[in-house]
């Protein structure tokens, strides 16, 4: 009996940036439906030929074997549909709707936008959200979470008057598999995530 | 809002007053701008799922319902339920219609529907905005402005022509929300007199035939397409409601 090696998949490339809020939310993705990623780290700014093939908006972009695609919102969309871990996906149409209006505030106000006093009214609003649900959209995890997740980690903004959003927060990195352990320190998504700015 | 919707929407309770049954069980109501694609977007929705849903034209507000909109220029209400927003409004019809999802099941495909989307309502809407409603306040005069767009707008729309070379649809021969979305700013720059723009795109206009005749999502003998306004309706501020006869 002759069997063929099974040939070992490639991990899936992921390229982010330090500045870059959707790479941080893809990060976060992967880790949680445990899809393994290798992370390359690229700067925009740095002027080589490489950097100016990529731009901020292309950015995270990912590449699957001979798969690649470009941009937080397709790249979000297929780290949620591979894998075998259950997706991220609201089956209330309600929650579907409120998930989509926060995504589509936090991507123009949080992460576009940069005006403070928007952001702190936006976060406010976030904040009282989340006084009344576990979630933003509601009492489950959805894709509104992952967006605003990748905000706290690039936000030079003052997130601690924001309680609800830290307890928040706390929740979401206990629901990366085996972070909320004792050597959560070394794990996985720690070591992705080691290179980001805001330690 | 919810005021603004009992004050100009068709009471729920005479809502099927004439007995006839219908399938729909809720009643939608839509207030958007009869020159806006984001509204485009929600009519399209709506007829692809076969929900019946009442449009009310933000322009035939008065100055004090206006102001209840509180800055926003699209909002859908059922029952107790409002939602503002194109992206939510669509999502929540996509959910709660008749016909099958419009969301695609296969990573790779769905990940290049959400690319053309998000370029779409990201880098070819701002374009076409600049171009037809031009960009008060900014530097540049309006002949720069419009000169930048239009190159802008035919280089997304040479992409899109490319990608339509061998595909039914952008995506693949599947109708998907990537087609919903380009539809809503085609049709918005043609009825804006720049139908010159797609003049030379032969797998845009081929697409664009294919839209117009398509039979509903949900299988019911309405299209899609028919239910955006037109010239004359723009002029008359009207938005038409979606109605589904055939249950």
């Amino acid at each position: 009996m002759f069997f063929k090696k099974k040939k070992e998949k490639d991990k899936i490339k992921l390229y982010c940036a330090a500045e870059n809020p959707g790479s941080y939310s893809a990060i976060f993705l992967s880790s949680y439906r445990q899809i393994d990623i290798d992370v390359e780290w690229v700067d925009p700014a740095e002027g080589s030929e490489y950097s100016a093939l990529i731009g901020t908006n292309t950015l995270p972009s990912l590449i699957d074997g001979k798969f690649a695609i470009c941009r937080i919102f397709p790249v979000l969309t297929y780290l949620n549909i591979i894998g075998s871990k259950p997706k991220i996906e609201p089956r209330k149409a309600r929650i579907l709707a409120k998930e989509k209006y926060y995504i589509s505030l936090i991507e123009k106000v949080l992460w576009v936008i940069n005006i403070d006093s928007e952001k702190e009214k936006l976060l406010f609003l976030l904040d009282q959200q989340l006084e009344k649900y576990k979630f933003i959209a509601g009492d489950e995890l959805t894709l509104a979470d992952i967006y605003l997740f990748g905000f706290t980690m690039i936000s030079n903004n003052d997130l601690v008057k924001y309680k609800n959003i830290g307890v928040w927060l706390k929740k979401m990195f206990s629901l990366v598999p085996n972070q909320n352990t004792e050597s959560m320190i070394d794990g996985e998504f720690y070591k992705l995530l080691k290179e980001r700015k805001i330690a | 809002m919810k005021e603004l919707f009992d004050d100009i929407a068709i009471s729920v309770d005479a809502y099927g007053a004439d007995g006839d049954m219908k399938k729909t069980q809720y009643v939608l109501d839509l207030i958007g701008s009869v020159s806006n694609p984001e509204t485009y977007k929600c009519i399209l929705a709506a007829s692809e799922q076969g929900m019946e849903m009442n449009c009310y034209a933000l322009e035939n507000l008065n100055d004090s319902q206006f102001d209840e909109m509180k800055g926003e220029t699209l909002a859908l209400r059922e029952s107790d339920f409002i939602i503002s927003g194109s992206e939510a409004i669509v999502a929540f019809i996509d959910a709660r219609g008749l016909g099958y999802s419009l969301e695609l099941k296969n990573a790779q495909l769905a990940a290049i529907q959400n690319y053309w989307v998000d370029i779409a309502n990201v880098a070819f809407s701002d374009s076409v905005c600049k171009l037809i409603y031009g960009n008060v306040g900014k530097r540049k005069d309006k002949h720069t402005l419009t000169k930048d767009s239009l190159e802008k707008i035919n280089l997304y729309l040479d992409a899109l022509d490319k990608q339509l070379k061998n595909n039914k649809y952008i995506v693949c021969n599947k109708y998907t929300f990537a087609d919903l979305h380009w539809t809503a700013y085609i049709h918005f720059i043609l009825i804006s007199d720049y139908e010159d723009l797609i003049d030379n795109k032969k797998n845009i206009q081929d697409w664009l035939q294919r839209i117009k005749s398509r039979k509903s999502q949900c299988g019911q003998e309405i299209v899609a397409y028919d239910n955006l306004p037109n010239k004359t309706d723009i002029e008359n501020k009207k938005l038409s409601s979606v109605r589904i006869g055939d249950f």
